[in-house]
């Protein structure tokens, strides 16, 4: 048997590309190519989807907006999957040309439905051939009033996030940030002073958020436990870009008070751009929050720039380091997880930084490989081998994930069955898609107080079931 | 002899060409040429300006069923072939790509093998993958370069000599140079210094004349309006040269650095002059005989496509019988049947099946990505319903190549090669290569890494799964069972009478491995060994050793099944007992039979029967039981036999049964959404009103949305297990799903789901 080439099969830029679409509410991704691309790339995606097979069960004449109805099943861009059509494409569209091909698609799209953005995202093949598209697309922009991006460069083989993040910013520039936007939009002066948001009209101050995207296996807890802790803090959410934001927020985006960035390999060239252009004050946090120690520095950090009082954050955070003490005082009190007991995590670096400060620093569990992906060139790199050279562990990354035993894995469900059916005991902790098809109904997360106790569990259960094995 | 002329644009290629090919056929020659150049005019003087159908613009307009090569052939001066493959609209699409399928239009018509010569009058340089088509695709043995004394047009040859290089360094390909005087300067010693200096022949020195432009305001060529004219004369000598055969030369193009140094006249550097590299004299005089073009032996070859061209007609041929719905033309935006997948993941799913191969996608990072995580949620979901680990969807020996921009731009054998080779170091014997859509598009040549790789002792299998180029997921599976089972499958020395080959397993499905289990069961009870499972959870030493087994079963039956089929058939003589795995009672009663009278078996076979009888007679009094008083209606748009024998042992209380008029034709997609079908489902779901029966049977899940009140409807499965009671324990299904009614005061908060979801 030959070993697994492939440390981990990434996706990338134009999944990327599209997450920063589709995460824009009630809008349609359209891919110009055939619809094998469609079918892949629109994997994973589509949280808001609803199998109209399900509704016909319950009879009579129920229909949502965005489950697959007649229009959908038939359509030849839809084919059944309400989310992320494409245009179809064939052989003879790579010789003649797509254009043709591509209006009838959007013509067909926007006929029935009213979308919020169309995107439009050449798949790779497609992108080989220098079309000139925008005219077409921007004509029938223009006839149905339905605002457009084109993303006519998908970046083979180009890191994920970098597709994310230069998606994400294209429609900052276009639909935030334009002259035509600006100009309507009253510009906070300075910032908030004592609770108080310096955008007339509003109470309280408010952030946009940048850093959370579709494809993150509990995007709505990551966003819900982001808005609680915010709202302790006495700060609203202006826009959640990439979260299902809506146009009206994301062309509001510089009634905001301050840019707070989470993850930094998500929204790296967002920031910069922002600091250099919003006129708004920026909070690169650099990572996501995880752990009670993180999730102290995140509020204090956005409190102080607004100027508001975290008090009531502080309250709720203290108290997550309560329920932490006691969970490890009543199962583990005399030895804690032990030297014995160990995780193994894949991700982006800033995403491992903050499992590491948090599992490792605040845990005290020990690292066996921590497997980093996507920019492993960027600041989050830096801060990731820095954490681990305080912990005296920096071979950590040198090792393959595939190959552990006995360990706790952080990572998506691939990795997870993949080291189950070759390696050893394993007790996986799903971060990312893919998943193994678990249905979360309550949403959760591992960012912020919610995120730490949620990560206890699953450790404490964890090293329950790991310890059987022995 | 098929000649390819290259040269800068408007260099004089298409005169050059059509006069030859004049001169060719006015000795005799049955000549076609072809025009490769979208603006299709390379014959027009053959011709004398007709207007004549490009390929492109045939194909594009007129049904596969329609086509004939006669359509796109004009016959010209003295019977000269001509055809003008087109292109695309200035700024559309890929003219090179389109190079490429009127050739394969051509290949798979035959159209040039009545021809003694071929002309191929290519446009510009070599600018990509299409363009090199005549080159690479080995269609042209001998290559003229059409040339003046102008820096552009010398610069140009001398990159054509690149591309020839790059797509063939072993070769000799070059037949000369065709010198077209501009009458500037001192052109011709440019000229004939280039031509010593990559080491070929002048084939041909026509000097700046009217008189071809007179003869093209007329239409013609000149060997036609003018025959005896000195200029005439001179085509007339390089036909005769072609019709002896051409010698050869190997290209030698100057590097950049020479380049530059031969344009400024100062020499080509310490290592090479201006004299030939080979020291040989290769000049030719002007108007005169050429000396280069004698004789040299050039066998007169047929054009035969690679076994890839072939494999992908096959896929799209219509199976020959009079019901096949008529294709439409590429034109027709309701010949667009969605397609489903793409074939990379088609082949990729199957060839990860070969456990001890290595796997090497040639992709950009995502499309692997999602073909890994696609055939991986069966095995995620395995381990997470199921609680067990399916290593075959567990793909644990892929590598990548991570195509980039630069590979997509320049090319990714090269890459694909350094990526292939390290797999190779790592120690595996086997390697399927499998490519995506851009390899496809950039014309990547990855055949020569498999002689490397066979001479280091690694078997190298590529599926050329060109993503759209071929089609959709089945394409893809297609091309990965036809490529390891004409390649592969090895002679044996014994047979081993006691064994038997399964082929065609369902690759992507939780229950494939349960009904092998059930099937491996009933031949285990017999006696009977299986040698190789083509292909699932394989090996390539099974797949090597396929022959071993007299016998082989097919594990289900389609279009795809019937073509793999037929392979073994022709190509290895392999037997097949039967065309799909039993499903129910009676197909799993007869194929037992068979096989103890084909291995000799009958005792055991006698044993197997009695007992599956047994077993099926105990399940159905139990079921008939259970059904008593249940009043049935069933709408079959896709069913099997399985469904009717049991429909009928059950001795159901049938009161109503919708099946399509023609089953076989009425089946897919296209039949989903027809009138008929409409009218079919509306039919019964007012019979179904009337009626109200306890239970409904359907093959269609819209039937659930009319369902009336007190009635259990039922999916029934495309397919169900195998063996002696799979009928029976499908009906157990349905017995306890009966039970199962939507329950609860959930229902009531409908109005609710709609406030906020609808």
């Amino acid at each position: 048997m030959t070993d697994q080439y492939l440390r981990s099969t990434t996706a990338d830029y134009i999944t990327g590309a599209i997450s920063a679409c589709e995460g824009i509410r009630d809008s349609v991704v359209l891919i110009n190519g055939p619809h094998g691309c469609k079918t892949y790339y629109g994997f994973g995606t589509g949280q808001s989807a609803i199998n109209g097979q399900a509704l016909l069960g319950l009879g009579g004449d129920l229909r949502l907006s965005n489950a697959m109805d007649d229009k959908l099943i038939r359509s030849q861009f839809f084919t059944g999957s309400p989310l992320i059509p494409a245009t179809n494409l064939r052989y003879e569209d790579f010789i003649f040309g797509t254009a043709e091909q591509l209006r009838r698609a959007l013509n067909d799209i926007l006929s029935e439905r009213r979308y919020s953005l169309i995107s439009v995202v050449q798949a790779p093949g497609t992108s080989l051939l220098s079309e000139s598209l925008e005219s077409d697309i921007k004509e029938i922009s223009k006839e149905t009033g339905i605002p457009y991006l084109y993303v006519d460069a998908p970046g083979l083989s180009e890191d994920m996030f970098t597709g994310y993040d230069e998606t994400v910013l294209a429609l900052i520039k276009k639909f935030a940030l334009s002259a035509d936007n600006l100009s309507g939009n009253e510009h906070p002066s300075e910032h908030s002073h004592g609770n108080v948001s310096s955008v007339p009209g509003r109470k309280r101050p408010s952030v946009n958020l940048f850093g959370l995207y579709t494809r993150s296996l509990h995007m709505d807890g990551d966003l819900e436990e982001m808005t609680r802790l915010l709202d302790l803090c006495g700060i609203d959410i202006n826009c959640a870009v990439g979260a299902f934001c809506s146009m009206d927020e994301l062309k509001d985006l510089s009634k905001a008070d301050a840019n707070v960035f989470l993850a930094e390999e998500r929204c790296r060239k967002t920031a910069e751009y922002l600091e250099k252009v919003s006129g708004i004050p920026s909070f690169n946090f650099g990572c996501v929050p995880v752990g009670p120690d993180l999730t102290e520095e995140y509020v204090n950090g956005i409190s102080s720039l607004l100027k508001t009082d975290c008090s009531a954050a502080h309250e709720d955070i203290e108290e997550t380091r309560s329920k932490i003490f006691y969970y490890l005082a009543k199962y583990l009190g005399n030895s804690g997880f032990g030297g014995t007991f160990r995780y193994a995590a894949e991700g982006e670096p800033s995403l491992l930084f903050a499992y590491a400060d948090y599992l490792s620093g605040y845990l005290g569990i020990a690292p066996e490989v921590l497997q980093p992906r996507y920019d492993l060139n960027g600041a989050g790199m830096e801060r990731l081998k820095d954490i681990l050279g305080e912990l005296g562990c920096k071979d950590v990354l040198e090792k393959d994930i595939t190959k552990v035993k006995d360990v706790v894995i952080l990572g998506n469900a691939n990795t997870i069955a993949q080291v189950l059916a070759y390696s050893g005991n394993v007790y996986g902790i799903e971060t990312e898609i893919p998943s193994s098809g678990y249905i979360n109904v309550v949403p959760k997360t591992h960012m912020g107080c919610k995120g730490a106790l949620y990560l206890l569990e699953q450790l404490l259960n964890a090293k329950r079931l790991l310890s059987a094995w022995d | 002899m098929q000649i390819a002329v290259y040269g800068k644009g408007g260099i004089g290629k298409s005169t050059v060409s059509a006069n030859l090919s004049a001169a060719l056929a006015a000795l005799g020659t049955k000549v076609l040429q072809i025009g490769c150049d979208p603006k299709h005019d390379s014959t027009r003087l053959l011709h004398h300006g007709q207007r004549i159908t490009t390929v492109l613009d045939y194909l594009l307009n007129t049904s596969p069923d329609d086509q004939k090569p006669d359509d796109v052939l004009a016959e010209g001066y003295m019977g000269a072939g001509c055809i003008e493959a087109g292109g695309p609209r200035p700024g559309k699409g890929c003219a090179g790509r389109g190079i490429l399928t009127s050739f394969e239009f051509l290949n798979k018509h035959s159209v040039l093998d009545p021809y003694d010569v071929v002309v191929y009058d290519v446009l510009g340089d070599v600018v990509c993958g299409g363009f090199a088509v005549p080159v690479r695709k080995e269609y042209a043995q001998g290559i003229f370069l059409v040339t003046s004394g102008e820096a552009m047009s010398i610069y140009a040859a001398n990159n054509i000599l690149h591309g020839i290089n790059n797509l063939d360094p072993d070769g000799s390909r070059i037949a000369g140079i065709i010198y077209n005087s501009r009458g500037a300067g001192d052109e011709k010693e440019r000229v004939y210094e280039f031509a010593r200096a990559v080491d070929l022949p002048i084939c041909l020195s026509l000097p700046r004349s009217e008189a071809f432009l007179k003869a093209e305001r007329e239409a013609k060529t000149l060997t036609e309006m003018d025959p005896g004219s000195r200029e005439a004369e001179l085509f007339t000598g390089l036909a005769e040269h072609i019709r002896e055969g051409l010698q050869l030369y190997p290209a030698k193009p100057l590097s950049e650095e020479q380049m530059e140094l031969f344009m400024r006249g100062e020499g080509l550097g310490s290592d090479a002059g201006l004299q030939s590299r080979t020291g040989q004299q290769n000049e030719i005089s002007a108007f005169g005989d050429c000396e280069a073009c004698e004789k040299a032996g050039t066998d007169k070859e047929t054009v035969t496509g690679e076994q890839r061209t072939d494999t992908a007609s096959e896929n799209v041929q219509p199976s020959g019988t009079a019901s096949v719905p008529k294709k439409r033309a590429l034109s027709d935006p309701f010949s667009r049947v969605p397609l489903s997948g793409c074939s990379y993941r088609g082949a990729v799913d199957l060839a990860v099946h070969i456990k001890d191969a290595a796997v090497l996608g040639h992709a950009p990072k995502s499309c692997t990505s999602y073909a890994v995580n696609g055939l991986s949620s069966y095995g995620r979901n395995g381990l997470f319903s199921r609680g067990i680990i399916y290593p075959s969807f567990i793909p644990q020996h892929f590598d990548n190549t991570d195509i980039d921009i630069r590979d997509a731009v320049y090319g990714g054998a090269e890459h694909f090669r350094e990526k292939a080779l390290e797999l190779a170091k790592k120690g595996n014997k086997y390697i399927v290569a499998v490519t995506s859509c851009i390899p496809g598009l950039s014309g990547d040549d990855l055949e020569p890494v498999k002689d490397e790789l066979k001479a280091m002792g690694v078997d190298m299998y590529i599926i050329h799964a060109d993503g759209v180029e071929v089609g959709d997921y089945n394409d893809g599976m297609a091309f990965c069972y036809k490529a390891i089972a004409n390649e592969a499958i090895k002679p044996v020395e014994n047979v081993d009478k006691e064994s038997i080959n399964i082929v065609y397993e369902l690759n992507w499905s939780l229950n494939t491995q349960d009904n092998y289990e059930k099937i491996e069961a009933l031949l285990k009870a017999m006696g009977i060994r299986v040698n190789c499972r083509y292909l699932y959870d394989t090996t390539m030493e099974e797949i090597n050793g396929f022959l071993r087994a007299p016998y082989c079963i097919m594990a289900r039956e389609d279009k795809l099944g019937r073509e793999i089929k037929e392979l073994f058939e022709n190509k290895y003589g392999c037997s097949f007992i039967a065309d799909s795995f039993p499903r129910g009672f009676g197909e799993t009663r007869d194929l037992v039979t068979k096989l103890g009278i084909l291995y000799s078996k009958e005792k055991e076979a006698a044993v197997l029967i009695e007992k599956g009888t047994n077993e099926y007679n105990a399940a159905l009094r139990s079921l008939r039981q259970s059904f008593e008083g249940i009043d049935v209606m069933a709408f079959l748009g896709n069913s099997s036999p399985w469904v009717k024998e049991l429909l009928q042992d059950l001795e159901l209380d049938l009161k109503y049964v919708l099946t399509p008029e023609n089953e076989a034709d009425n089946q897919g997609w296209t039949y989903r959404f027809s009138e008929a079908y409409g009218k079919d489902r509306e039919e019964f779901s007012a019979k179904a009103e009337r009626i109200r029966p306890k239970l409904i049977l359907t093959t269609d899940p819209s039937i659930l949305s009319k369902t009336p009140e007190g009635s259990k409807v039922i999916m029934l499965p495309r397919s169900i297990g195998t063996g002696f009671t799979s009928g029976t324990d499908e009906a157990y299904r349905w017995i306890k799903n009966m039970g199962t009614e939507l329950k609860g005061r959930w229902k009531n908060d409908r109005s609710v789901f709609e406030k906020y979801y609808c």
